[in-house]
């Protein structure tokens, strides 16, 4: 680290600051005013030399570690440390609060690890008794992703109620069924499946009842609708040969429908199938339920588990039974805030889309490897002429694939691929993203090279390509775009006040019967960017998650419409990620380009959602012209009027709506259909919320009136009109007290009737009184001296004691100097604490301005400090470049 | 006025030991180069704050907590806090694409206890077609200990873009 100097002074004495130093004394000096000079440098010497005095000195630091509030411990973990009782069946499921987060341990085999509490025996299942009431969440998340995990739900009686089953890695969720008031008592069953890679064990976190989660019904429940016994399999090509009895044979199931190379219907049917699906998944004790249905698709979830696990096997799928307000089974639909925003699900009902109908994404390219664009893609071109910017070899070539455009090799943007995704990534395939556009297909063409940066001509060359017009490249599609996406933009020297004439490449486009949407700009300004201000361009400005303005967004009256850019700096509807945009995205971090996904915000973010609709549109009506579009953007025909009524300088003609805009597709005039909308969809006051906001408004078209809104908390819920219009259409506070209310968990319906449907939305509270009993498991509490080698750092260790809920804990014989503490639990005893799924805590705060205290001149006391389960998102890296963690450390061994 | 004779070997010592003691310090400094490496640059990593910065990390916790991609774990566990520091540099907030930073050149010069590291410092020429997405440049530079109590960056272009006194 840098070092510091002295200087001099006045009086000629030089004046040190502290640091060591070397200093000889050569003699006696025996004239009085010399020496007192002499004895004076010696005293000046003393005071400034050497880092930290003279005396070894010790300190104590002591304080109390308080766990999140609701925290508990899985009664058998594999630390020995940790109290033991078993929990492995009905008899012995450990009493568990409700609302509750809790650490746990499963295992299929033994550890055979000395010191192990289970190095001879597994942990195979955990049982939990709790009082829950109807329409809570309970979420298990599973922090090892060769491990499969599932979840069952079984009411008093030991009758099977309710299972989540979704292949390995991924988190399980439920909802607990029933109709009922107040609460009922269930059993929890969290069951270690199978393993691959090795791994037979794995660190869980239950939680239920908590605000905010963010799991949505991934479809693996046996409350999700699919035909009880029947499963969709296609195989791997090198398997397609075999018709579609000798591949049922092969698998042990029941043929259906289907053939070779091709999906095929299969059935789960005897007792002698479901025995070999349960031999398949090492199952050595049935999951019975007394009801029949139930039982059936258990087993049918059970035999997509089997399959899952074979190499011949592509994909399986169960067979679904649609309904109303299409849900993709996508696994990150729910961070997906974007879609429903736009009435995306009505729209689904009326057309998923079209693979005749293409979308051009103008960009950087795409990762033409992104498993979530399989099967989306069609041939594109790469238009960048320049080889330096193109940094692929080469200038124009018929290869749009991104290799990056940041040509250190760090981190590059991959924004053509977060824009495809947004337009067109493979929906309901059970992975990833959702698309816009569903079925759509996306046309890749490459403009913008190194740093993001491309140039009018080779954009205009992509224009002509896209639209089927003679280009540079001297080729063109097999099919032409129907839409294309410019999510770039460029301003203009222009000082004359008036807009660009249109090149001639977008008026080509447009006579061709393509539409040509682009994105507004991010300057949060007025001034036009090019190409979105182009005449015969759509211009698309953005929205956050609460539809305002996002605050980069240009606006003006060249903005025509905005859709959902989101703001990253917010987290609005609190599902613990930014509220920005989720799509597809690719990463060049490593040492190759790896698919992943991300989070990005911008107008550009918001184009490809212009983009995808109107590609709804042209799979209703193939006829759609370009004019057509403009039409029926411009008579507020296909958007949500936001702002000022009418078009306005914010908000252009409004917010995209989906489903307007496939029904006036669809029929040319959109017919009167109001439905009622409310938002959000359910409340959670968790045991500290006191208000909260409703949105009630008509999501359709024509009248909707009528509107009555109730509730029947009993008096702990009250509802108050904020903003309404004539209609009682608008906002309303929701307001609870738990003054009169007894420890427990409360539920109560707001209903909402309208002259057309009605919406009930549920609202869930807890009163909890003070918690003495809180116990996340047992707590090192570690001493870290950042200034030492990460080997080494760890420099004293103690257990903390349990006390009514808190933690408390003291370390003597502490030398002076810079610390931090760590403190976790280490529920598999692999000796680290804080690793994913187990307690953890930084003191002090980890902001790099605290990152440390002092011990220098005496004991410290009250050092208080807080721990909480650490669980990471599995399957899949969502991130701003940089997910925050926190570190895993080993404890001292004695 | 009477001279002591006697004084003169004492005044001598005298000297001799402030001599010797200025002689200990770090003295004057002497100009030098320093090797500087890249840690890790990206287009995302420099936050939602509109304004570029420097940020000295001298801990394994600090630099986790900036830079907690699972690549980059590895690296950091590396690195010596006792000889090494790393040093962040954010572009702050942009509106578009087309901002990036990268280390210029390897060597750093210490002048007069001014440690200056040449980057280059990105930026998109006017009117140029960029992507529409925010981003956040940043970059992460491997700092050896060394006698400076002042860092500069100097551009691709000599201008003098941030500075950061210890």
């Amino acid at each position: 680290m840098p070092k510091t100097t002295g200087w001099l002074n006045n009086a000629g004495a030089v004046l040190l600051k502290k640091g060591s130093y070397k200093v000889m004394i050569v003699s006696l000096i025996k004239n009085t005013f010399l020496w007192l000079l002499s004895a004076t440098v010696l005293i000046v010497l003393s005071a400034c030399g050497g880092g930290g005095g003279g005396s070894a000195t010790s300190f104590s630091v002591s304080g109390t570690i308080t766990p999140v509030s609701g925290s508990r411990v899985d009664s058998d973990v594999n630390n020995p440390d940790d109290a033991f009782a078993f929990n492995n069946d009905f008899n012995s499921a450990q009493l568990i609060p409700n609302p509750v987060s809790l650490g746990g341990y499963v295992s299929l085999s033994p550890t055979n690890a000395a010191g192990d509490r289970f190095a001879n025996q597994s942990d195979l299942k955990d049982y939990f008794s709790v009082q829950l009431a109807a329409g809570q969440v309970i979420s298990l998340t599973n922090v090892n992703i060769d491990m499969d995990l599932d979840l069952y739900l079984w009411d008093e009686n030991q009758n099977l109620v309710e299972s989540s089953l979704n292949v390995k890695g991924n988190n399980e969720g439920l909802t607990v069924p029933g109709a009922f008031t107040g609460t009922q008592n269930f059993f929890i069953e969290v069951r270690a499946a199978l393993g691959s890679n090795g791994v037979s064990a794995s660190i869980y976190v239950l939680t239920i009842g908590l605000a905010s989660q963010s799991f949505q019904n991934s479809g693996y429940q046996l409350s999700s609708d699919f035909v009880p016994g029947e499963i969709i399999v296609s195989f791997n090509k090198s398997n397609t040969n075999k018709n579609l009895q000798a591949k049922a044979g092969d698998v042990g199931l029941t043929a259906l429908a289907g053939a070779s190379g091709r999906d095929m219907l299969m059935r789960i049917d005897t007792k002698a199938q479901v025995a070999n699906v349960m031999k398949t998944l090492n199952m050595s004790e049935a999951v019975k339920s007394v009801d029949a249905i139930k039982q059936k698709k258990l087993d049918t979830l059970l035999a997509l588990k089997s399959l899952y696990q074979r190499d011949d096997v592509k994909q399986v799928r169960l067979n679904y039974i649609y309904k109303s307000l299409a849900t993709p089974n996508d696994t990150n639909y729910s961070v997906q805030w974007n879609l429903p925003l736009i009435n995306l699900q009505q729209a689904w009902d009326v057309t998923t889309g079209s693979s005749n109908v293409i979308v051009a994404v103008i960009d950087t390219g795409v990762n033409l490897s992104h498993p979530d664009l399989a099967g989306k893609l069609v041939q594109g071109f790469d238009f960048i002429r320049d080889v330096t910017a193109a940094a692929d070899g080469n200038g124009i070539d018929n290869n749009p694939d991104d290799p990056g455009d940041n040509i250190a090799g760090f981190s590059s943007s991959f924004h053509g691929t977060h824009v495809a995704g947004t337009v067109g990534a493979a929906t309901n395939n059970g992975k990833g993203v959702a698309g816009v556009g569903w079925n759509t297909r996306i046309m890749p063409l490459r403009v913008l090279g190194v740093g993001g940066v491309g140039n009018s001509y080779d954009i205009e060359q992509a224009v002509r390509y896209a639209a089927g017009l003679a280009n540079d490249s001297n080729t063109f599609p097999a099919q032409k775009a129907d839409v294309i996406n410019l999510s770039l933009g460029g301003s203009s020297p222009n000082t004359t006040g008036q807009l660009l004439p249109t090149p001639q490449a977008y008026i080509d486009a447009r006579n061709a019967g393509v539409i040509v949407v682009a994105a507004a700009g991010n300057d949060s300004s007025s001034t036009p960017l090019y190409p979105a201000s182009y005449d015969g361009v759509v211009s698309v400005g953005a929205v956050d998650l609460s539809k305002r303005l996002a605050p980069y967004s240009n606006f003006g009256i060249y903005i025509d419409v905005v859709a959902p850019g989101g703001d990253a700096s917010r987290n609005i509807n609190g599902d613990s990620y930014p509220d920005g945009i989720l799509s597809t995205l690719a990463s060049d971090s490593g040492s190759s380009v790896t698919s992943t996904y991300g989070i990005k915000q911008g107008t550009s973010m918001a184009a490809p959602h212009v983009a995808g609709v109107a590609a709804l549109m042209k799979a209703v009506n193939s006829s759609m012209s370009p004019d057509d579009f403009d039409m029926a953007l411009s008579s507020g025909g296909i958007t949500e009027d936001l702002g000022i009524t009418g078009f306005d300088s914010q908000f252009g003609f409004g917010l995209i709506d989906a489903l307007k805009a496939v029904l006036i597709a669809q029929g040319g005039v959109i017919p009167d259909n109001p439905f009622l909308a409310v938002s959000p969809g359910s409340i959670n006051f968790g045991s500290t919320g006191t208000v909260a906001t409703l949105g009630i408004r008509n999501a359709g078209t024509g009248i909707l009136n009528a509107i009555n809104v109730s509730e029947n908390s009993g008096g702990w819920l009250t509802v108050t009109e904020n903003t309404v219009d004539a209609d009682k259409l608008g906002t309303y506070t929701l307001t609870v007290n738990r003054d009169n209310l007894a420890e427990g968990t409360y539920i109560a319906d707001i209903t909402i009737s309208s002259s057309v449907n009605t919406v009930t939305i549920p609202v869930i509270l807890q009163k909890i009184t003070i918690v003495t009993f809180d116990d996340a498991g047992t707590h090192y509490v570690l001493l870290y001296d950042p200034s030492k080698p990460p080997a080494t750092a760890v420099v004293a260790q103690t257990r903390a004691t349990l006390v009514n809920g808190l933690y408390q804990f003291n370390i003597d014989n502490i030398t002076p100097g810079d610390y931090q503490f760590f403190a976790g639990t280490d529920l598999d005893n692999d000796g680290f604490i804080c690793g994913t799924g187990e307690a953890c805590g930084i003191y002090p705060d980890s902001s790099p301005d605290q990152a440390t205290f002092t011990v220098d001149s005496s004991n410290i006391t009250n050092v208080n400090f807080v721990t909480g389960f650490g669980i990471n998102l599995t399957g899949s890296a969502l991130s701003l470049d940089k997910p925050k963690l926190l570190p895993v450390i080993k404890k001292l061994t004695f | 006025m009477h001279r002591n004779k006697k004084n003169i070997p004492g005044l001598v010592l005298l000297l001799s030991a402030l001599f010797i003691i200025s002689s200990c310090q770090s003295g004057e400094q002497k100009d030098t180069e320093t090797a500087i490496t890249t840690l890790y640059q990206g287009l995302n990593c420099g936050g939602n704050n509109v304004t570029p910065g420097l940020k000295l990390l001298s801990s394994v916790a600090d630099l986790k907590n900036e830079l907690s991609i699972p690549l980059m774990l590895k690296k950091i566990k590396l690195i010596d806090f006792s000889k090494s520091a790393v040093l962040k540099i954010n572009m702050g907030q942009k509106r578009s694409g087309g901002y990036g930073l990268k280390l210029n050149t390897q060597q750093a010069s210490i002048q007069k206890n001014e440690l200056t590291i040449k980057i280059d410092w990105r930026e998109p020429a006017a009117n140029s077609m960029v992507t529409q997405a925010l981003t956040s440049p940043c970059l992460y530079l491997l700092i050896p200990s060394a006698d400076f109590d002042v860092i500069t960056l100097v551009d691709q272009s000599q201008n003098k873009r941030l500075q950061l006194t210890l």
